[in-house]
């Protein structure tokens, strides 16, 4: 199988900022006052992971908040930069993301300006948009809604459009953040027939969700983590079984909260 | 070798533009084989002819620009002494040939980046850094964004008002009436037709002054976005900038008209610069703009401190009085106060019909470039921390 992601002891480092007011005064009162200058914490949220995800493969992230879960899916987005390692992702694929649903939208302008600003968002030029906007209405089911100012829509609507959006972008990668979580069973059944459809055609699915059931739906393989370590890597139903038993071993947990402490 | 001595002609047309071609000519064409050597020969020894990274592009070409140009000077005034060498033409040569030699080089480089795309199959992003020319064609991937983000400023600023557009006019027509009275009645100012010299400074003035000011929230009030969405950061800042130009575009289409009208004024050939200047300053505002929205990122006061270095330049802007009013020995501050050979340049083409002096296109053009380039190095150097900073 062609590999598509390919990393390599990939590590983060955030910094975290107490007292960070982002303003020249906490600089300049921290000349004189200890306890008034920032104070910087090294934050690992992610630790020497490698993982090779072969092209058309359906991979679930699991783990506990905090585990490095969307950090990885940012990493490969692009949205931050390794700290250390190596993370290989194709030049030309089209890598699309779920991260947040509607995000770019504007309150002020109607369901159809709002389209047309969100994919360009995406890089789609206005003839590529053309050619899914029909799709994107039907799919998302507010054909009669479409001139209206998004203020107006409720907030299922909201999310509806920012899903049918990011259904139609037809990307090579989907990476997918727990976005369905808010919608109701309604919302959350008909994107998971669109993500099981994605997968049918042979797409590579990278998918965060706190749902295991959800994960064992779209997925064969899944990674678990914890404090930004890749502690399983395998078939869907062990490693279930292994975050299942890992969330209910108070003694990880704790064992966990202090070595990270 | 083409662009040497292209560069080296056009310098001293502009020097002595207005004289005589015969009178310099021979000169010109007698020193010319020594610049053009001295240059190429400093292009070679500094490598500027190998690949390399942007950065160290920009400094090489500095390097030898300078030194082939001091070079020169220093061959000429040996071999020729000191009859016909004009040293503004030298300068004005040594700046010509920097510009060419680096579009020169960008567009090479941009050209290698097309054909050396999807050579590696994969990229390493922890390995990506994002490059001048990298986020050119990414802009051009873009260009979609770009104007999308504009229509949506200009919808949200007109939607849902009567006047719409029209809002856009009144404020110059406010601030000009204002000013004209304070400075005609008030204070004397001796100006024939104030109110036309008035207006092109102010337009100018606004744009700049509108652009930077909302350049400040380009990155910081897109947080979400920045959160989720993989695109050239550099975007945010530019549309805002394009935005404000496509306001001060209209505005002038609407008043440099009426008031060439209105004052009789016939076209000269002065006012084909226009938009010679106007990308000048196009080039300085997408600059600062970016200096700006990335700064904001990191420290909050930038807002603040903008609002007041405004208000100081706006005076030191020769746009409320003429140049020529001010003391000889405050004239070179006045011009080089950032904003200013753009204004001037407007005013001189527009209102006293002629071609703008050697000076003001020395400071406008290296004020453009010079900022131009420094936001683009900050704020491609800072692009991978703006999302930690949200």
């Amino acid at each position: 199988m062609e590999p598509v992601i390919v990393a390599e002891h990939l590590s983060k480092r955030f910094i975290l900022r107490h007292n960070r007011d982002g303003e020249l005064k906490v600089r300049f009162l921290g000349l004189f006052h200890a306890h008034k200058r920032e104070r910087r914490e090294e934050f690992w949220a992610l630790r020497d992971v490698s993982a090779t995800i072969g092209h058309g493969e359906a991979v679930g992230v699991v783990g506990r908040n905090g585990s490095g879960k969307s950090t990885l899916l940012k990493l490969i987005a692009g949205l931050h930069r390794p700290t250390g390692g190596r993370l290989l992702v194709p030049r030309a694929a089209r890598i699309g993301t779920m991260i947040e649903l509607g995000v770019g939208f504007h309150g002020q302008l109607t369901g159809q300006e709002n389209v047309y600003l969100n994919t360009s968002i995406h890089g789609l030029t206005r003839a590529e948009t053309d050619a899914i906007y029909p799709a994107i209405v039907a799919y998302s089911g507010l054909e009669h809604f479409m001139d209206v100012p998004l203020k107006n829509y409720s907030s299922g609507m909201h999310m509806r459009l920012g899903f049918a959006i990011a259904a139609h972008l037809d990307p090579d990668i989907l990476l997918i953040d727990e976005v369905f979580a808010v919608g109701d069973a309604e919302f959350q059944r008909q994107c998971m027939r669109t993500v099981a459809e994605f997968r049918g055609r042979g797409k590579t699915i990278f998918f965060v969700s706190h749902s295991p059931e959800a994960v064992r739906l779209i997925c064969r393989r899944v990674l678990v983590l914890e404090h930004g370590e890749l502690l399983f890597d395998g078939n869907v139903d062990e490693g279930l079984d292994f975050y299942a038993r890992l969330l209910a071993d108070p003694a990880s947990s704790s064992h966990a909260a202090t070595a990270h402490a | 070798m083409t662009i040497a001595i292209a560069c080296y002609l056009l310098a001293y047309r502009i020097r002595f533009s207005g004289e005589a071609l015969q009178v310099f000519l021979p000169y010109a064409v007698r020193t010319m084989p020594i610049v053009v050597i001295a240059q190429m020969a400093m292009l070679f020894v500094c490598g500027v002819y190998a690949a390399m990274t942007t950065w160290s592009a920009v400094q090489r070409i500095l390097g030898a620009t300078i030194g082939g140009s001091l070079a020169a000077s220093a061959l000429v005034w040996w071999i020729h002494g000191d009859t016909g060498v004009s040293r503004a033409a030298l300068s004005a040569d040594w700046l010509l040939f920097t510009c060419a030699i680096a579009g020169w080089r960008a567009g090479q480089a941009l050209w290698q980046q097309r054909q050396a795309d999807g050579a590696p199959l994969m990229i390493d992003r922890a390995a990506e850094r994002p490059t001048l020319g990298g986020t050119i064609a990414s802009l051009v991937q873009h260009r979609e964004l770009v104007r999308n983000l504009v229509m949506k400023d200009l919808k949200l600023k007109y939607r849902g008002s009567v006047l719409g557009f029209m809002w856009s006019l009144v404020n110059p027509i406010v601030m000009i009436t204002v000013y004209s009275i304070a400075f005609t009645y008030v204070i004397h100012t001796p100006v024939e037709g104030f109110v036309f010299f008035l207006l092109l400074g102010l337009l100018g003035w606004n744009f700049f002054s509108a652009a930077a000011t909302m350049s400040t929230g380009a990155i910081i009030d897109s947080g979400n976005l920045m959160k989720s969405v993989a695109f050239p950061r550099a975007i945010l800042p530019i549309a805002t900038v394009i935005f404000t130009l496509t306001q001060y575009v209209l505005t002038v289409v609407v008043f440099v008209p009426v008031m060439l009208l209105l004052y009789r004024v016939a076209p000269s050939p002065p006012m084909l610069l226009y938009p010679v200047f106007l990308g000048l300053q196009v080039l300085f505002t997408i600059g600062v703009a970016l200096i700006l929205a990335a700064g904001t990122a990191f420290f909050r006061d930038i807002r603040h401190l903008l609002e007041i270095a405004l208000s100081a330049l706006f005076w030191l802007t020769p746009i409320v009085y003429p140049l020529s009013q001010v003391h000889e020995k405050l004239r070179p501050i006045i011009l080089l106060s950032p904003v200013s050979p753009f204004i001037v340049a407007y005013q001189q083409i527009f209102f006293y019909r002629q071609w703008p002096p050697l000076t003001v296109w020395v400071v406008g053009l290296a004020y453009s470039l010079g900022f131009f380039l420094l936001g683009s190095w900050l704020f491609l150097s800072l692009e991978d921390q703006l999302a930690e900073q949200l």
